[in-house]
C-alpha cells in the first residue's frame, strides 16, 4: 500500500516539469493571465451614418471630404416626379464637409449646405470606447455652430444667423455585422418665427428643440450593409397637422478601398441637425421623399 | 526496493527541473510589407511572445492581430475588419523545430537555421519550412528571419477594387531578442 503512494509522490515533481514542455501552451497559459480587454474597432464605417452621426471620429492626421446630396421629391406616383425623373432634375441639398483628426478621439469639420447656406463649424469628442469584454458601448459628444449669410436675416442682426446642436452618441457594436447607436440632440436656434401658429393646437414654434435619434447598421457582407437613422422630435408645434415630420432615413453603404458611398432615401432635405431637426417638412406617406448620396474620401498625412 | 526507486525518482525530477533551458522574448518586432506599384503597406507588431527551448531547440511565437500598427489608421481598420478579421482570429503563431545541430547557446556566434513547423495565420495552418538567423551574444539569444506569405495560402482574399492595392505575397520580417527565463 505504502510503496505506489511513494512512488507517486516522488514522480509528482517530474511529471508537473514533464506537464510544462509543451511551449506552446505555456505561450497561450501567459497570454490568458495577462489578457488585457481590446477595444472594439470600426463600429461605423463613416463619420456619418445618413443624416445622423456616428461615434466614430476622423482619426489623427487625416481628412474626410464628402459630398453629400439630396435630389428631389421622388413621388412617384403623382405628375411632379414623373416631370422631374422622381426628383433627379433638382437638388434639395447639398453640402461639402471637410474634417480633420487632431488626435484619434477629436475632431473638427467645417461644411456648407445649400438650405440656408448654412455654413457649419464642428467639433467631435470621443470621450467612451468599448472592450470586448468590458465597456459594452462606446460614446461621443459632438457640437456644432451654424451660421446662416443669407441676404435678409429678421431684425438685421448678426445674432439671429446663428444655431447650435449638442449631441450625445451612445453606440454599441452587437455583432461584428450589427452595430447600433442613440442619439439624444439638442437644437438652439436664436431666431425662431413665433407668429404662425400650430392650426390645431395653437402653439407657437421653439427656440429650444429636443430630439432622440437611433441609427444602425446590419452588414450584408464585409462591404456591403443595409444603413437607417431616424429622429424622433418633441415638439408640440411640429406635427404631421402643421406638415412637419420626424426625419427617417434608409439606405446601403458600400466601401471601396479608401471611399465609403452611401445611397438613401430620406424625406428630410436638411443635412446637418440644424436644419433635420427643425424643418422636416417631407412625408414618407405622401412620397415625399428623397434619393441621395453621401461619398467619402479620406486622405492621410 | 523503495529506497531504489525513491533515490530515483528523486534523481529524476531534480535533473529535469534543472534541464529545462527556456528562453523568452524581452522585446521584438514582427513587421509585413506589402509592395505594388500603387502603394506600399507597411506595418509592424510589437504585441508577441514568444519561447525558445534550447534543450530540444523547439520554439513558438504568438502575435496579437490587432497590434499591427500601419502608417495610415484606414489601412489599419481594413486589416482588421476585412482581410485578418482579427475578431474571430485573433492571434497568427507559429510553432516548430530549428535545425540547430551545430548551434552552441552557450558560445557566442551567428548561426544560420531553418525552422521547421506550423504558421497559423488567420485560422489556417499551413507547414512551413523558414529560414533564419540565430545571433548568441552574451547570453542572449536573437532570431532574425525574413520569409514570404502567399494571401491565398490563408484564405485572405483581396477584392478586385483593391487588388492593386495589395499585393498577392508579403514580406515577414522577425527580429526578436530572448532572454533565459
Amino acid at each position: 500500500m505504502t510503496k505506489p503512494l511513494l512512488i507517486a509522490l516522488f514522480l509528482l515533481p517530474s511529471l508537473t516539469v514533464f506537464s510544462q514542455d509543451d511551449l506552446m501552451n505555456m505561450l497561450e497559459e501567459e497570454t490568458n493571465n495577462e489578457a488585457k480587454p481590446e477595444k472594439v474597432t470600426a463600429t461605423f464605417k463613416a463619420i456619418k451614418l445618413i443624416n445622423a452621426n456616428t461615434i466614430e471620429t476622423t482619426k489623427k492626421k487625416t481628412l474626410d471630404f464628402r459630398i453629400t446630396h439630396r435630389f428631389g421629391n421622388m413621388e412617384t406616383s403623382n405628375a411632379a416626379g414623373k416631370h422631374t425623373l422622381y426628383g433627379l432634375d433638382n437638388a434639395s441639398n447639398i453640402r461639402f464637409s471637410l474634417d480633420y483628426g487632431l488626435t484619434d478621439k477629436l475632431s473638427v469639420g467645417v461644411g456648407r449646405s445649400k438650405t440656408r447656406e448654412h455654413i457649419d463649424l464642428n467639433l467631435k469628442y470621443r470621450f467612451l470606447e468599448q472592450k470586448e469584454k468590458g465597456l459594452p458601448v462606446s460614446a461621443a459628444y459632438y457640437t456644432n455652430m451654424a451660421i446662416s449669410p443669407v441676404a435678409d436675416v429678421p431684425e438685421d442682426k448678426f445674432a439671429n444667423r446663428l444655431s447650435y446642436v449638442h449631441q450625445l452618441i451612445i453606440a454599441s457594436k452587437i455583432t461584428p455585422g450589427i452595430s447600433l447607436e442613440v442619439l439624444p440632440t439638442f437644437v438652439h436656434r436664436n431666431y425662431v418665427d413665433k407668429s404662425n401658429l400650430h392650426p390645431k393646437n395653437n402653439s407657437a414654434d421653439e427656440n429650444d428643440l429636443m430630439a432622440l435619434g437611433f441609427g444602425g447598421r446590419f452588414k450584408l457582407t464585409k462591404r456591403f450593409a443595409l444603413v437607417a437613422d431616424y429622429f424622433m422630435g418633441f415638439s408640440e408645434f411640429r406635427d404631421g397637422d402643421n406638415a412637419y415630420y420626424d426625419a427617417l432615413a434608409v439606405g446601403v453603404e458600400i466601401e471601396t478601398g479608401g471611399h465609403v458611398f452611401h445611397i438613401n432615401l430620406s424625406n428630410s432635405e436638411g443635412i446637418i441637425e440644424n436644419d433635420f431637426i427643425p424643418n422636416t417638412r417631407g412625408s414618407w406617406g405622401k412620397e415625399e421623399y428623397k434619393l441621395g448620396f453621401n461619398i467619402s474620401r479620406v486622405f492621410t498625412f | 526496493m523503495k529506497t531504489f526507486i525513491l533515490s530515483i525518482s528523486l534523481l529524476l525530477s531534480v535533473s529535469l527541473s534543472f534541464s529545462q533551458n527556456i528562453y523568452k522574448a524581452v522585446q521584438g518586432e514582427i513587421a509585413f510589407f506589402s509592395e505594388t506599384p500603387i502603394e506600399n503597406i507597411d506595418a509592424h507588431n510589437t504585441n508577441l511572445k514568444a519561447l525558445l527551448n534550447t534543450d530540444n531547440n523547439e520554439i513558438a511565437f504568438v502575435v496579437t492581430n490587432v497590434g499591427f500598427k500601419f502608417e495610415k489608421p484606414l489601412m489599419e481598420e481594413h486589416f482588421n475588419e476585412n482581410y485578418m478579421e482579427s475578431d474571430k482570429y485573433k492571434v497568427s503563431s507559429f510553432k516548430g523545430t530549428i535545425s540547430g545541430d551545430l548551434i552552441e547557446y552557450a558560445k557566442d556566434g551567428e548561426y544560420p537555421v531553418t525552422a521547421k513547423g506550423t504558421l497559423d495565420v488567420h485560422g489556417v495552418s499551413q507547414e512551413r519550412e523558414i529560414k533564419g538567423t540565430l545571433i548568441v551574444k552574451g547570453g542572449m539569444i536573437t532570431m532574425k528571419s525574413e520569409f514570404n506569405i502567399a494571401l491565398k495560402d490563408h484564405k485572405i482574399k483581396i477584392p478586385k477594387v483593391v487588388v492593386q492595392n495589395i499585393a498577392e505575397t508579403v514580406k515577414v520580417t522577425v527580429n526578436i531578442d530572448f532572454e533565459k527565463k
